[in-house]
C-alpha cells in the first residue's frame, strides 16, 4: 500500500520504524555494535527505500559531521543513528541523486539528531526516577532487573516514535528538493558546493578528532594520496 | 559456587550496561543489574548480603561500557572471595575514572573513526554501499568484542590485580599512534569522496576559495555548534538555487 506518493509501502515503513527502535537502542543502552553509526544506519535506510548507495552517502556525510561531536565524558551530542536511517531513507525516497537534495537530508538528519539527544535527555531524566533511588531497588532486587529492561524497552519505544514522526517530513521535504534543485545544481556549482561540504567537513572532523594548529600537514598527506589514487584512476 | 553459566549470563547482561544510564546513578543501574546473577549466587542463602550487594553495586558508577567488563569481573570475584564492603566500595570508585578515559581515548577518539574511515574510504573506491557498512561492523566488532572478552576475563581471574595491569596498558600507546594516522584517513577519505562529484575539474576561484574559507573556519570555531554551522551555511548558500 503506498503512502503518500512516495515509494514508501506500509510494510517499509514499518519496518523502518520497527529498525528504528533497535537502532536507538544500539546508541546507548544495549548491545552498542554500532548499526547506530550513519554510514549502517543511513545504508539500511537506503536499502528499505531502494537505494543503498544514497543512503550511504547520506549516512557517511552526517558521519563526517559527527567527528566535531566525540561523546567524550559528558559531553552532549547529536542521536544520529535515527536521524541517519531517516536521512538516508529520505535521499533514497528523493532518486538519490543530486547535491541538493542530499544538502536537505543532511540539514534534516542534523536536525532531527538534536531532536534525538533531547528526547534521550528526557528519557535519562525519567531513568533516574526509574533506578536512581537505590535503597528502595535493594529492598528487592528483582525491582532493579524490572526497571532496568523497562528502561531499555522505553528507549525503543522513543527511538521508534522518533523515526515515524519524522520519516516521512524529512523524505518529503528530500522529494520537495530534488523538484527544485535540480536546474541549478547540476550546472557548474554541484563540484563547488561539493568541495566546499567536503573541506568544512575534513575542518570540522580535524578538529573533532582531536587535530591541532600542527595536524595540517597530516590532512595534506591524506588528501595528497586521495587526489594520487583518482589521478591514477 | 559460581558456575560458566551465571559466568556467562552476566557478561551477556553487560552487553545492556547502560540500558538504565540516567543523570543521578549514571550506569550504577546497569552495573548491578549485569552483576546480580552473581550475586545472587555468591550470597546464596543470605538475602540480607545479597541485598546489601545489590544496593552497594547500583550506586554510581561510570565508566567506558565496553571496559566495564572489567569491572563486571573484578567486582565479581572480589564478591566472590569475601573480600570486606569497604574495600570493594573503595576499588570500585578507584577503577571509575580510569575505565572512562581509557576507553574514550582509545575506542570513541580512535578505534571507531579509524574504522569507519576505512569504510567511507573504500565506498569512496567503488566498494558496494553494503559491502562497506557491512567491513566497518567486522572489522569495528572484533576488536569491540575481544575487549569485552578480555575485559571480563581479566577482570575475573585478576580482582585487585586490574588495577595494575590497567596500569600498565598498551592501549595508551595504540590511541596515540591512531590519531596521527585517523587524520591521515579523513583527508583520504573526504577527497575521495568528492572524488565521486563528476567535473570537479569545473570548480572556479570562487569555489576553492570559499572551500578553504569553510574548512580554516570549521577548524578554528571554537564551538562544535560553529563548526557545524559554518559548514552547513557554507553549503546552503552555495546549493541554494539563486
Amino acid at each position: 500500500m503506498p503512502l503518500t506518493g512516495l515509494d514508501l509501502t506500509l510494510e517499509r515503513w514499518l519496518l523502518l520504524i520497527v529498525w528504528g527502535g533497535f537502532v536507538g537502542l544500539d546508541g546507548v543502552s544495549w548491545l552498542q555494535v554500532m548499526i547506530s553509526r550513519p554510514i549502517v544506519a543511513g545504508t539500511v535506510g537506503g536499502v528499505l527505500l531502494g537505494d543503498a548507495e544514497a543512503g550511504f552517502l547520506a549516512g557517511a556525510v552526517l558521519e563526517l559531521l559527527s567527528f566535531r561531536h566525540p561523546p567524550l565524558g559528558a559531553a552532549r551530542y547529536p542521536e544520529t543513528g535515527p536521524a541517519a536511517l531517516i536521512a538516508g531513507a529520505a535521499y533514497a525516497s528523493a532518486g538519490g541523486e543530486g547535491l541538493f537534495p542530499l544538502l536537505t537530508v543532511v540539514l534534516a538528519g542534523w536536525a532531527i539528531g538534536w531532536i534525538g539527544a533531547r528526547t534521550v535527555h528526557w528519557l535519562r531524566t525519567l531513568n533516574g526516577r526509574l533506578v536512581g533511588d537505590v535503597e528502595y531497588l535493594a529492598v528487592a532486587p528483582r525491582r532493579l532487573r524490572r526497571r532496568h529492561i523497562l528502561a531499555m524497552r522505553l528507549d525503543a519505544v522513543r527511538a521508534s516514535l522518533l523515526t515515524a514522526a519524522l520519516g516521512v517530513p524529512a523524505a518529503l521535504l528530500a522529494r520537495l528538493a530534488a523538484g527544485v534543485g535540480p536546474g541549478s545544481v547540476a550546472g557548474g556549482w554541484s563540484p563547488a558546493i561539493a568541495l566546499v561540504g567536503v573541506a568544512a567537513l575534513a575542518g570540522a572532523g580535524a578538529r573533532g578528532l582531536g587535530g591541532t594548529g600542527q595536524s595540517w600537514p597530516l590532512l595534506a598527506v591524506g588528501v595528497a594520496a586521495a587526489a594520487l589514487i583518482l589521478g591514477v584512476s | 559456587m559460581v558456575s560458566r553459566a551465571d559466568l556467562t549470563t552476566s557478561f551477556l547482561r553487560s552487553f545492556a550496561i547502560q540500558g538504565s544510564w540516567n543523570y543521578e546513578t549514571l550506569l550504577g543501574g546497569g552495573m548491578g543489574y549485569a552483576l546480580a546473577p552473581l550475586l545472587a549466587r555468591v550470597h546464596a542463602g543470605n538475602p540480607v548480603e545479597f541485598r546489601e550487594a545489590v544496593r552497594r553495586h547500583a550506586s554510581s558508577f561510570n565508566g567506558h561500557p565496553y571496559l566495564c567488563t572489567l569491572a563486571v569481573g573484578a567486582l565479581a570475584r572480589l564478591e566472590h572471595d569475601g573480600a570486606d564492603p569497604e574495600t570493594i566500595e573503595r576499588f570500585r570508585t578507584a577503577l571509575r575514572g580510569p575505565l572512562g578515559a581509557i576507553g574514550d581515548r582509545l575506542i570513541w577518539a580512535a578505534w571507531r573513526p579509524l574504522c569507519l574511515l576505512l569504510a567511507i574510504t573504500f565506498f569512496s573506491l567503488g566498494l558496494a554501499a553494503w559491502k562497506a557498512a557491512l567491513l566497518f561492523l567486522i572489522v569495528y566488532n572484533a576488536g569491540h568484542l575481544w575487549l569485552r572478552v578480555w575485559g571480563f576475563r581479566t577482570g575475573w581471574r585478576e580482582g585487585l590485580g586490574v588495577g595494575s595491569i590497567l596500569a600498565g596498558l598498551p592501549l595508551k600507546r595504540f590511541s596515540t599512534f591512531l590519531a596521527p594516522v585517523n587524520l591521515v584517513l579523513l583527508g583520504t577519505a573526504v577527497t575521495l569522496l568528492v572524488g565521486r562529484v563528476p567535473q570537479l575539474a569545473g570548480v572556479g576561484p570562487l569555489g576553492w576559495g570559499v572551500a578553504v574559507v569553510a574548512a580554516v573556519g570549521a577548524y578554528l570555531s571554537p564551538s562544535r555548534a560553529g563548526a557545524g554551522a559554518i559548514a552547513l551555511l557554507g553549503l546552503a548558500a552555495l546549493a541554494w538555487p539563486w
